[in-house]
């Protein structure tokens, strides 16, 4: 078994809207992963699910062979989630966050605060160490919060949207970050709305779309299927010609002011 | 854990407002003299300093939801309830501050308990476990409502009332007959008894103590489970 997750027939329904809508696909082991949507597509629902945070209403989902409904602990054991939205608390400062986290899952407190300390320095977070959060710029929020999750070296890491919201330059460092684990053989599904993100760093590519994969595999084996150049060409095919192209360059243009 | 400023200040001002206002406004025309009206107010005060204390981990709840970070608790490998009792746990130093003020501030206006300090002890231990079980039931409606402002509100329309319709600031037998019915269950009046019971009291550990603490237990039992099976439902 080769497959690091393995999705099938999976809808999530919120009241009468399928969130996810009859879903399947299969994410192999020791790669980077991404799913590429807009806005609503139903990307944040599906990491959810996979994160044993919500409950499919139908479909059947396996992390390393585990099934998420039937056996939550197993996985919350495998995984490390990094959410869309910031999860540290913003009253403590990195280090405190990390200590915290650590302990919490159950180291003591000598090793809780060395793991604080390999991880602050792995992100570059040393100098700040010890500045409360809400005093974070973006991208180290982002690259705590990456850490945080880091902490009891999970073999599958979620990365919801890693990088809305940040400048260009965070970016990329967020990218090299994201780069150097996979060099350590873990497996990353990541979202983004970001086509480069995509491009730039998985090693395969689904475009999701209202709450469905639309298209998937690796890059090269996208744009030799579909006869585009680019990747922009397929993503604007199948998410429907300018409305997604727009709410894209919002995103853009929110960030830069940010 | 204090959170902003403003909490802070919240914990910290409650008291000290609520016992000078009563006091001074209410002393005399209740009892003829503030000295007499001491005693009848500090375990009212005290009381509903808790009862403030509790309805703010609903709202501090619901903020730290918005936030993200239960998210993260949800899919770390740990008990499902661990997160929201730490969370109650560690606001309970909020109580230990509310309470220890309102001592402070009432020995400055000359008021002292007759079973002295080791009434004080049992009494802030009574509290604040009493204040840490009703956190629940305010917790409960931090992850039934949808924004930390609604909580506020709802907070503030179930504390007043029980806080009004008891014995906490006014003796009961002065109210309607209809009020002294409800005053009279009122879990409110049972908590102010027993402060009142264990600062002044001749038998300390009178069966007011004792159905404050059923009461409290009680809570905890219903709203706990409640809290977790909605929290765990949502999303
Ligand atoms: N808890 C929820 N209740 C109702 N609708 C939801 C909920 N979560 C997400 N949705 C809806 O599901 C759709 C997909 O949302 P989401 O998964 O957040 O998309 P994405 O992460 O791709 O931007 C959106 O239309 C959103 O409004
Ligand atoms: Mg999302």
């Amino acid at each position: 078994m080769n497959n690091a997750i393995e999705i099938k027939n999976v809808s999530k329904k919120f009241g009468d809207m399928k969130a996810v809508n009859d879903l399947s696909l299969n994410i192999p082991k020791n790669e980077v992963f991404a799913v590429l949507g807009p806005n609503g597509a139903g990307k944040t629902t599906m990491i959810n699910m996979l994160a044993t945070l919500s409950t499919p209403s139908s479909g059947i989902i396996k992390i390393f062979g585990h099934d998420v409904v039937k056996e939550p602990e197993k996985i919350r054991e495998l995984i490390g989630l990094t959410g869309q939205y910031a999860s540290v608390d913003e009253a403590l400062s990195a280090k405190q966050n990390l200590v915290i986290f650590s302990e919490l899952l159950g180291l003591s407190i000598k090793e809780a605060k060395i793991r604080a300390n390999e991880l602050l320095k792995e992100f570059h977070l040393e100098d700040v160490a010890d500045k409360v959060i809400s005093n974070f710029s973006g991208g180290m929020r982002r690259r705590l919060d990456l850490a945080v999750s880091l902490i009891a070296r999970p073999e599958l890491i979620f990365l919801d949207e890693p990088t809305t919201g940040l400048d260009p330059r965070t970016r990329n460092q967020m990218w090299s970050t994201i780069r150097d684990l996979v060099k350590n053989g873990s497996t990353i599904l990541l979202t983004t709305q970001y086509l480069e993100e995509a491009d730039q760093l998985a090693d395969r590519i689904a475009i999701m779309d209202k709450g469905k994969i639309a298209v998937e595999g690796t890059p090269e084996n996208l744009k030799k299927e579909h006869n585009s150049k680019s990747l922009d060409e397929i993503f604007l095919k199948i998410t429907g010609d300018g409305s997604t192209g727009e709410k894209n360059d919002d995103e853009l243009n929110i960030t830069k002011e940010a | 854990m204090m959170k902003t400023p403003e909490e802070f200040m919240d914990t910290l001002i409650f008291p000290i407002v609520f016992l000078l206002m009563f006091t001074y406004i209410f002393g005399g025309a209740i009892s003829g003299s503030i000295s007499n009206y001491l005693p009848i107010i500090i375990p009212g005060i005290l009381t509903f300093c808790v009862l403030n204390t509790a309805g703010t981990a609903g709202n501090s709840l619901r903020e730290d939801i918005e936030t993200g970070i239960f998210n993260r608790f949800k899919s770390m490998p740990i008990s499902r309830i661990a997160p929201l009792s730490g969370k109650l746990t560690s606001d309970s130093i909020r109580f230990v501050i509310s309470i220890m003020i309102t001592y402070i501030l009432a020995v400055i206006m000359g008021f002292w308990p007759s079973n002295g300090i080791s009434g004080i002890l049992l009494c802030l231990f009574f509290l604040v476990f009493c204040g840490w079980c009703i956190s629940w039931v305010f917790t409960f409606i931090g992850v039934i409502m949808r924004t930390s402002g609604s909580v506020q509100g709802i907070s503030g329309i179930i504390i007043m009332p029980l806080m009004f319709v008891s014995n906490a600031f006014v003796p009961v037998d002065t109210m309607p007959e209809p009020l002294q019915i409800i005053a009279n269950i009122n879990p409110v009046t049972h908590i102010v008894k027993a402060t009142n019971d264990l600062l002044m009291g001749s038998n300390i550990l009178s069966h007011e103590v004792l159905i404050s603490l059923i009461i409290a237990i009680v809570l905890v039992l219903i709203f706990a489970p409640l809290t977790l099976k909605i929290h765990l439902k949502k999303t």
